[in-house]
């Protein structure tokens, strides 16, 4: 890219974003955490009821966000909305006069975690970071489910 | 005396203009210029316009030409890379006409100090209103018939000079002020005498003649100050030159958009150029970089233009990540925790790997994938508002959830029973996936 050298925040925004390598790993490491962490409970082993799927289910889906978020940690506005919805209920809502400057934005600040409270170009900043955090992510739990039911059909 | 008094109105308003000046450079430089406009000040109101009295004008001019050096040597502005393409320019215009032989010496000792100057563009701004003066007495001194309007001729020659100057120097950002002055003087074979005052810089007779500057300079500066006179940009942008050239060249090319940091912008060819346009032309680059960006990250999104359906696609990207994380998290609540000891080596292994391409055939159709389970969360439809405001829920009870489990007894048991119970599951439900 030519722009790099020539602006210095885009170069800012690509040395902010990690190598996809060294993101993997972090999230990877600590959403592994988190699933450890998530003791089902013993009654239902094939958790039966629909109670317990919804729970379960539930739980690892903020496990996956909540790891994302403390894996990128407060860097980044997104992940700080993540954590802020994870420990308490302070919603952010610092709008700086935003709407007026928003054309056709209004669908990804509701996407984006903490959207609402940032302007047009930080909020693409912050969706490009997101979308690459968020395909790491799957990744992983992508390659947990194969190896964990690659293992199991070894069984 | 009007002239005086007009003089200081155009002190005060090139003052102005270095007062918006941001850079520290500038500052120092306005310190340099200082004396300078005292010193002009001082050679207006002593001479009179009269042009009849060539030997008195040349003195003042040399004068002038003499204070102006000696300030500008005392500048630390740092020179031109192409500092010896200044010095060739500014031998061709002295060396014809015979006449100017005085101004020739001074402007030649003042070839290395061009760049101080010229690294100034207030300092320009004002040498171009003050240089309509010294076109007139040019034309006294010379007394040759304009031969040819000065606005048509040198600037085809400054357009295609002034990119094939500017190109090396894309981050000398003074040198854009004085490169449409040195192109002129490049091409300025022609004498001086070309160089008539044009008529609608008759009204600010100035007795200033900037000396390297030199004669070459004359009628692109005229330009300039022509157009200078009709603009009022607070900001420190180059649409002066875009605005000379404009008048000028009828097949003006555009220009490419010079590198910018927070203070310079280039006004494109008919594109206002007040502080609110400059601004918002600014930010809506700084929108369109990071929509590039994006378009990178989002699949197939190449051929997709314009930032609405731009838009539409990032935001259904972003829905269908989303989607596949809780679909995912649903298939790993079968997932033994015990397991992932294992699953660290797998990992580290797998994760090397390029998986890649499982994305992008993933992305798109993946529809609801949870059409086995019925009563599974009914908002995992299409609305991420209740979604998000459900992780909020969910989030609340993953922490009581976690405590709970914290005291509870350890689930490794729970693999093996599980995964045989499972099995039968995890085909079906990935079938699902492959649709």
């Amino acid at each position: 890219m030519s722009s790099l050298s020539q602006n210095p925040k885009k170069t800012l925004l690509f040395s902010a974003m990690k190598n996809p390598n060294t993101l993997k790993k972090k999230l990877a490491s600590r959403f592994l955490k988190a699933m450890k962490k998530l003791k089902y409970k013993m009654s239902p082993s094939p958790p039966a009821s629909i109670a317990e799927k919804k729970r379960r289910h539930r739980a690892v889906r903020a496990a996956a966000y909540a790891s994302m978020a403390s894996a990128v940690g407060p860097r980044r506005a997104w992940s700080r909305a993540l954590l802020r919805k994870m420990k308490g209920r302070k919603r952010a809502r610092r709008n700086p006069g935003n709407m007026n400057t928003r054309f056709g934005l209004n669908h990804l600040c509701d996407i984006v975690p903490g959207g609402e409270a940032m302007d047009s170009c930080s909020l693409l900043n912050e969706t490009a970071h997101y979308i690459k955090c968020l395909v790491a992510q799957v990744q992983i739990m992508r390659e947990i489910l194969h190896s964990s039911s690659s293992s199991s059909t070894i069984l | 005396m009007e002239k005086e008094g007009n003089a200081s109105n155009i002190f005060s308003a090139s003052s102005d203009l270095n007062c918006r000046i941001f850079r520290p450079n500038w500052e120092n430089s306005v310190d340099q210029n200082d004396p300078f406009e005292s010193a002009l000040s001082s050679m207006v109101s002593s001479p009179t316009a009269s042009h009849t009295n060539n030997n008195g004008e040349n003195i003042v001019l040399r004068e002038l030409i003499g204070r102006l050096g000696s300030i500008c040597n005392s500048g630390e502005i740092s020179p031109f890379n192409n500092n010896s393409a200044n010095t060739s320019c500014y031998s061709t215009p002295l060396n014809s006409p015979p006449k100017l032989n005085l101004m020739r010496e001074r402007g030649n000792n003042h070839f290395l100090s061009l760049p101080t100057f010229s690294a100034d563009p207030a300092f320009a701004e004002r040498a171009a209103r003050f240089s309509c003066f010294a076109n007139r007495n040019l034309a006294g001194l010379n007394e040759l018939p304009p031969k040819l309007d000065p606005t048509k001729i040198p600037p085809p020659s400054v357009q295609e000079n002034w990119e094939s100057i500017r190109a090396p120097e894309k981050n000398f950002m003074a040198s854009r002020s004085s490169t449409p002055d040195n192109a002129a003087d490049s091409r300025e074979n022609s004498t001086v005498s070309e160089q008539i005052p044009i008529p609608e810089n008759g009204a600010n007779p100035r007795k200033r003649k900037s000396a390297p500057k030199g004669k070459g300079k004359d009628t692109t500066v005229t330009n300039v100050s022509a157009s200078e006179n009709s603009e009022s940009s607070g900001k420190r942008s180059k649409s002066e030159e875009e605005k000379a050239n404009q008048k000028a060249s009828k097949d003006n090319s555009k220009l490419p958009e010079p590198p910018k940091d927070y203070i310079h912008v280039r006004a494109r060819r008919g594109q206002a150029t007040d502080a609110h346009s400059l601004a918002e032309r600014v930010r809506r680059e700084k929108i369109s970089e990071r929509m590039k960006v994006l378009q990178d990250l989002v699949p197939g999104c190449n051929k997709v233009t314009g930032k609405a359906v731009m838009l539409d696609e990032i935001i259904n990207y972003v829905q269908s990540l989303q989607r596949q994380v809780e679909f995912l998290s649903m298939k790993l609540t079968t997932v033994n925790p015990r397991m992932d000891f294992n699953m660290e080596a797998l990992m580290s292994k797998d994760m090397f790997q390029s998986r890649a391409s499982l994305y992008p055939s993933d992305g798109y159709p993946f529809q609801s994938p949870c059409g086995n389970e019925a009563p599974f969360p009914p908002n995992h439809g299409r609305t991420q508002g209740p979604q998000m405001e459900n992780f909020g829920d969910a989030a609340s009870q993953v922490s009581s959830f976690w405590e709970d489990d914290l005291h509870s007894i350890v689930q490794m048991g729970f693999g093996q029973g599980q995964m045989q119970n499972f099995q039968g599951i995890l085909p079906t439900s990935q079938m699902k996936v492959e649709l």
